[in-house]
């Protein structure tokens, strides 16, 4: 009897050990459960802008549902909605005067690669009917969205001989992610070719590895103002710019594309897409298999995916 | 809406504090106190100047060896990251578009106020993107908006038929919490909810109504209102 009264803590200790580990089992699988919730949250809105459907909200694995949302219209209109509001100083109210936006869609829809929005040979014109938006078309003369009349017209900047020095800057900005703070001038300052390559100006305009000037050599220039702006061919021929000779606005282009700084500033925007914020110092091996995703599969849908996919982007 | 004035001193408060609280403890991993949103310049003065104001739990204390990529003037670009560590930095403020569906989500219903508020939340206009912030005229709104689908959802809930009670209000808050934050409160979470709907609105005689405070002080905190 007495090892019937001895032996009854220990089954109950036993038992409530068992317990205790079929509770912590329990809430281990809770806790599972509800990190996949907060995944499935962050995933949807950051990938399609849109809460999770009851499927993806009980997922065991809602980043196995990544490749899904990047191929649906959602997300097409979501990131080209970001790039625009990236590549661009403000929102356009004409539909069919907001190049960045249809092509950054068509290169999406068409998975197309993310470069051809910068260099893909296309032509962007507006729908005839109005608000319909802009019809992207192949056209062997295209340069992304760089030479389309709406984005030409947007910044062809005011400059005396019609030099596009807005133009100049807005394609290394979208390119590489370059920043610069304009300066103001005095009312009276000379802000002629003479005036820029005074001391205080000439480092941005003539000097710096971006010469503004200089890479406005290569674009048309402008005549005129407002509707009745027209443009003509450069005239200034080849210009040194990244330690080589650069022929023409296309040859810019391209090689602004195919650097280090564009990658960068792709994953960069890749995090601010899907972080709201850039990446930091921690998630360097990420953004590293962004901008590898990017090199092999050429999308924006990979480098996204790459990022998203990524078992950090659901912890926290 | 007379009654509604009346109640909503504290428990605006109350959400308030809660929002604060969600933004200022230090050590909060999805504290809202973020740097490098749109806009931000990581690079300017240094990216490491911020990390000087940061606990220590919150810096990278493992850097792991990544590509170097140069700047056509060998700048190297990776120079310009925060020091932050992995999955801190987190929270975003859930865009305008989304809070119909979280709304529905959460009461089972979508509060027709939402339908039309996008000029207090800053919406993006067709073709544009911002990222989602508030002010204070879209906490006002979200406050008012999560009280009439609260009060909707409360009044069409038998088990909200009676004044709550601490049993009651616990399991309540239990239950709402858990689901507008997708994850499970803890025990002070918990007694603080119980607290507001047991004590604090004691004065508010509308069962209905009690409950629907309570249930819209939980979705106009920091935790339903970020991803």
């Amino acid at each position: 009897m007495w090892v019937f009264a001895l032996l009854v803590p220990v089954v109950a200790a036993g038992l409530a050990l068992v317990d205790k580990k079929e509770a912590h089992a329990e809430g281990a699988e809770a806790d599972k459960a509800e990190a996949n919730e907060r995944c499935a949250i962050r995933l949807a809105i950051s990938l399609v802008g849109k809460s999770p459907d009851e499927a993806l909200l009980s997922s065991s694995n809602p980043q196995d549902r990544v490749d899904e949302m990047l191929a649906s219209p959602e997300f097409a209109d979501r990131f080209a909605r970001f790039t625009n509001a990236q590549l661009n100083g403000g929102p356009i109210a004409n539909a069919n005067d907001d190049p960045i936006y249809w092509l950054a869609k068509h290169v999406i829809t068409q998975k197309r690669p993310w470069s051809d929005l910068f260099v893909g040979r296309y032509r962007i014109t507006p729908s005839p009917t109005a608000g319909a938006g802009m019809i992207v078309e192949d056209d062997p003369e295209g340069l992304g969205y760089f030479r389309s009349e709406s984005w030409m017209k947007r910044y062809a900047g005011n400059e005396e001989k019609g030099l596009m020095l807005v133009a100049a800057f807005r394609i290394v900005q979208n390119t590489t992610g370059l920043e610069l703070t304009p300066s103001v001038g005095n009312p009276g300052d000379d802000r002629s070719e003479a005036g820029r390559k005074a001391d205080a100006c000439r480092g941005c305009h003539y000097d710096a590895w971006f010469a503004i000037d200089t890479v406005a050599n290569l674009l048309p220039t402008r005549t005129g103002m407002g509707d009745e702006i027209t443009f003509s061919p450069p005239t200034a021929g080849p210009q040194k710019l990244f330690g080589k000779t650069i022929a023409n606005d296309r040859e810019l282009v391209e090689t602004l594309v195919d650097s280090d700084a564009w990658r960068f500033n792709q994953c960069r925007a890749v995090f601010q897409f899907l972080y709201g914020r850039p990446e930091n110092q921690c998630e360097a091996k990420v953004f590293d298999a962004c901008v590898a995703a990017l090199e092999e599969k050429k999308t924006i849908q990979s480098a996204v995916a790459a990022v998203a996919k990524d078992p950090s982007f659901c912890i926290n | 809406m007379e009654s509604i004035k009346l109640g909503f001193g504290p428990c605006l408060f109350v959400t308030m504090t809660a929002l604060l609280v969600g933004a200022c403890v230090d050590e909060d991993p999805n504290s809202l106190k973020r740097r490098g949103g749109a806009g931000d310049d990581p690079s300017a003065e240094g990216a490491d100047e911020g990390s000087e104001a940061l606990p220590e739990a919150l810096q990278c204390t493992v850097k792991p060896e990544g590509r170097s990529y140069v700047l056509f003037d060998g700048t190297r670009l990776e120079a310009s990251r925060v020091n932050e560590n992995a999955g801190v930095n987190r929270a975003r403020i859930k865009p305008y578009a989304v809070m119909a569906t979280e709304y529905e989500r959460v009461l089972g219903l979508v509060p027709e106020g939402i339908k039309t508020a996008g000029g207090s939340f800053d919406d993006p206009p067709e073709r544009w993107y911002a990222e989602g912030s508030h002010s204070g005229v879209s906490i006002n709104a979200i406050f008012e908006i999560s009280f009439e689908g609260c009060l909707a959802w409360a009044k069409a809930a038998p088990e909200l038929a009676d004044a709550p009670t601490d049993e009651s209000a616990t399991a309540e808050c239990t239950k709402l919490m858990r689901k507008a934050w997708s994850r499970t409160p803890s025990p002070d979470e918990i007694a603080g909810c119980v607290d507001l709907a047991v004590n604090k609105l004691a004065s508010q005689s509308d069962p209905a109504r009690r409950w629907a405070y309570v249930c819209a002080s939980v979705l106009s905190s920091s935790h339903f209102l970020t991803f």
